[in-house]
């Protein structure tokens, strides 16, 4: 195998099959890197790990590449960690409410595994993509409103930490509070504290009946109606608020036993009434763009952020009570309106992330915004958990 | 000993009726809700988070510890100090700063009474999920520190759930916010690494929690089983079924030897075990899960399955069990209450090999527990007057930790590490885990001085505080 000796150590980690030069797709940011490590278990990733750090390599850890376009471009970039061959379940317990899978197992493929059982795992991204990736990326989806996010889902995880040790937090149970809860700390942190290799999850029973109802109308009337169906604790399990050319729609899942059911899309469609909303053919929600980015709201700011980024011509697509608002962007805005679009995120209370542009634009605003006060602890957590950058340097927060 | 100059600016830090020495003042603070005793040096009740650095601050230069205190209802020694120290008292920082009804969330001081919190938003029509038994007294600090759960976390979730952001004090001085409102926000979750680390990594200040829509309709039952076994095969069917109902709860037969006089709930004193199911939310949905919870009672052998009827009627099974561990004292001079978790398919065994341990120690057991969520707190009955009882309680209460450890589960649910099983880590932490953890308290400048001798196996200087507890009230014991 011809790359530098540099990345000789790593090549001698694994055998031969689990390692390639052919690097088409693995770009960062249009970055290849010079090798495509494979492994196929955890131990293989602890070697690679343990292997890179030794030899100062630079590793991206990745899955479906769905989300690779999160974060800022990487300082330094030798070895793409290919984590979809740990694809297998690793403990599945109905009665338990409990599952346990590899990092590269699909989402789709763990919930046609729980649906056989009437179970699923209420994680409902927009799109498809490996466990260890959503758990990277922090991807949620309209369910997150009623069930948590991977924060509140997870109750166990093994990392590999970027000298090749295995760690675990949690463990098996939902009732766990021995050890410090680092599983957090992963979550969300695309790979630059360690490199997910396997997580336990609580699932939940799928629900005896599920409809869909869409409602059309100004983002007022939509907004309104969708705080009175929480206000009225309604079974809604799912609130997506969207515009498309027909104007903003407001898409409601309702789930639970029938009757529940039955008067919640009374309620709803009355809700919905009353402030002029109208029942209407739901309109499917864009899910590319040359540019997307995410404002995270209370959810009292949602509307104000959601009609800037639509006059900005971008497609929006909001999880609305929790807070979730994002932009699809056929043609790239120019980055003075994305550093206006965070300066009026950040007015409302929150906080602006661009989550996918060409490298050009990232190099005229940054994707993460500016640091907040809680800073200094992320560079130490950096520092203490991979002080020589050996995991996407330069792509976190602040340039971690 | 604390050098006069340390108490002198500790004062001057805060104020001099906020800094006790005297032996008498320090006594008040020296328990918790378990059997562990400790007293502390001093004691220093701040009155905001200024207050707090500057103790730090003062704490670090004159190379003290500090103990982070709430109300001192924890039930694994956690805000008790283990070799002396400053203990930090956080009850004066009490007030609720801002509810958004609105956005659904409050922030509070971490002196604020778990059920009060509850209490004060309730007028919204809002209140805040998790409801440890303690609730009445302990503190949201406190909830935060343990990761506390309570009976409605089965539906809901834990602390860390409902945790949106908090205000932190290190042991440089720093104040530093992290977290808030808007959730995702970029960076690490720090909050979410804090929720659960005991006070050994900082001292918390403000939290920022999510609220909860009171719901439409409250159905709770009550369902007499005649054996433990039957009741735990009910609690697997119920959740088998795809029903998860807000609480489901257990109570056996020797708790409710203490419970039935002290609250005249009703519950037949010849009964095997109690279920307690609680199902919440639309009136449509609370109908169809009540029935379903109660056929599904009676398929398993329940001898019958009652509902409470009005409010007053389920406070009063509530309190029921709730209190149902502070009602021991009417049968036992002293209890050992446990916490362990395990699958919850794992109950019916465990149980069984909890009541062998039991008569193998010649000890009574006690079960009252968390049946949803696989989380059991067996209390052991004994009197600490008896020589070497306090010791075999100890040896018991191991073993069943072993047991559930044994079964896939884990040492602690909801009430920590603490004090308690700090040496325990080890059965599920490798030497590797606990490092990266301990790598952790290096990030927040936590060294061994911030609440030592708590949450990780026995460091030099820790000595065994469990007998210096036995071996002041027991063999020697005067009364």
């Amino acid at each position: 195998m011809a790359t530098t000796t540099r990345l000789s150590a790593i090549e001698a980690a694994l055998p031969s099959d689990a390692l390639s030069l052919d690097v088409h797709g693995y770009e960062v940011d249009g970055a290849p890197p010079l090798l495509v490590a494979k492994p196929t278990s955890e131990d293989e990733v602890a070697a690679t790990l343990r292997a890179a750090s030794e030899s100062d390599a630079a590793v991206v850890a990745l899955g479906s590449r769905r989300h690779l376009g999160l974060g800022m471009p990487p300082s330094r970039y030798d070895v793409a960690l290919d984590m979809t061959k740990l694809d297998r379940i690793l403990e599945y317990s109905p009665a338990d409410l409990m599952v346990s899978v590899e990092a590269g197992v699909l989402l789709s493929e763990l919930e046609k595994t729980l649906a056989e059982k009437g179970q699923w795992l209420p994680l409902d991204p927009a799109d498809d993509g490996t466990i260890g990736g959503m758990l990277a990326a922090n991807r949620s989806g309209p369910a997150r409103m009623s069930f948590g996010s991977a924060r509140d889902l997870v109750i166990g995880m093994k990392v590999v930490t970027a000298t090749g040790d295995v760690i675990k937090s949690g463990g098996r149970v939902v009732k766990n509070v021995a050890g410090y809860d680092l599983a957090k700390l992963h979550i969300g942190a695309i790979g630059t504290l360690g490199v997910i290799t396997s997580a336990t999850f609580k699932v939940a029973p799928l629900p005896v009946e599920m409809q869909e109802v869409a409602f059309t109308g100004t983002s007022q009337s939509l907004m309104s109606t969708a705080l009175e169906i929480r206000n009225r604790g309604l079974a809604v399990t799912g609130l997506t608020l969207s515009n498309s050319l027909q104007g903003w729609q407001l898409l409601v899942r309702i789930a639970g036993g029938h009757a529940a059911v039955a008067r919640s899309r009374r309620d709803a469609e009355l809700l919905a009434s009353r402030v002029g909303a109208t029942v209407a053919e739901a309109v499917e929600p864009p899910t590319e763009g040359v540019v997307i980015a995410r404002a995270s709201l209370p959810p009292t700011s949602v509307e104000a952020v959601a009609e800037s980024i639509a006059s900005n011509g971008a497609s929006v697509v909001s999880y609305p009570l929790t807070g979730t608002v994002r932009g699809y962007w056929q043609d790239a805005p120019s980055a003075a309106d994305l550093a206006s679009l965070r300066g009026i995120s950040r007015v409302g209370g929150g906080a602006f992330v661009i989550e996918a542009a060409p490298v050009e634009l990232k190099q005229q605003i940054d994707t993460w915004g500016e640091p907040g006060v809680d800073f200094e602890l992320m560079r130490r957590l950096k520092q203490q958990f991979d002080p020589k950058g050996t995991l996407s340097p330069g792509r976190f927060v602040g340039d971690l | 000993m604390i050098p006069p100059a340390a108490i002198r600016e500790l004062e001057a830090a805060t104020s001099p009726e906020r800094v006790l020495s005297a032996y008498e003042d320090l006594l008040v603070f020296e328990y918790d809700g378990t059997i562990e005793r400790g007293t502390p040096t001093l004691v220093v009740l701040p009155d905001d988070a200024n207050e707090i650095a500057a103790i730090l601050r003062i704490a670090r230069k004159y190379d003290l510890p500090v103990i982070p205190r709430g109300a001192g209802t924890g039930l694994s020694g956690g805000a008790v100090s283990a070799v002396g120290g400053i203990l930090i008292v956080m009850t004066r920082m009490s007030r609720i700063l801002e509810v958004d009804v609105e956005n659904q969330t409050a922030l509070v001081e971490p002196g604020v009474v778990n059920l009060e919190l509850s209490k004060a938003v309730a007028k919204h029509g809002l209140y805040y999920a998790p409801d440890p038994s303690s609730q009445r007294a302990c503190t949201i600090g406190g909830n935060v520190a343990e990761n506390a759960g309570g009976p409605h976390c089965l539906a809901y979730g834990v602390t860390t759930n409902h945790v949106l952001g908090l205000e932190i004090v290190l042991a440089d001085g720093s104040v530093i916010w992290t977290g808030g409102e808007a959730r995702d926000l970029p960076g690490y979750d720090i909050a979410g690494a804090v929720v659960g680390s005991e006070g050994t990594l900082c001292i918390v200040t403000k939290a920022l929690v999510r609220l909860m829509r009171t719901p439409e309709s409250v159905r709770t039952l009550s369902a007499i089983f005649n054996s433990i076994e039957d009741a735990t095969n009910a609690v697997t069917a119920i959740i088998g079924d795809g029903l998860i109902p807000a609480a489901l709860e257990m109570l056996d037969h020797e708790i409710i030897q203490a419970v039935e006089p002290a609250f005249h709930v009703g519950y037949p004193l010849d009964a095997g075990a109690v279920l307690l199911i609680e199902v919440e939310g639309l009136v449509e949905a609370t109908d169809e899960d009540g029935a379903k919870a109660r056929s599904i009672c009676l398929e398993n052998g329940a001898r019958e399955v009652r509902e409470a009827t009005d409010p007053v009627e389920r406070e009063r099974l509530w309190a029921g069990r709730k209190a149902a561990i502070s009602a021991i004292g009417r049968i036992v001079p002293n209890y050992y209450v446990l916490d362990g978790v395990v699958p919850r398919t794992k109950l019916p065994e465990v149980m069984a090999r909890v009541g062998e341990i039991g008569a193998q120690y010649g000890l009574p057991i006690a079960n009252v527990f968390h049946a949803g969520d696989g989380n059991l707190h067996p209390c052991v009955l004994f009197d600490e007057r008896k020589p070497g009882e306090s010791q075999r309680v100890l040896d018991c209460g191991e073993a069943i930790m072993r047991v559930c450890v044994e079964a896939g589960g884990t040492i602690t649910g909801e009430h920590g590490v603490g004090l308690e099983k700090r040496n325990f880590m080890s059965w599920i932490f490798t030497d590797t885990d606990m490092d990266a953890m301990r790598g952790l308290k290096q990030v927040f400048l936590a060294d061994d001085r911030f609440n030592p001798c708590k949450a990780f196996p026995t460091s030099k200087g820790c000595g065994e505080v469990h007998s210096g507890a036995i071996q002041r009230f027991g063999a020697d014991a005067a009364i």
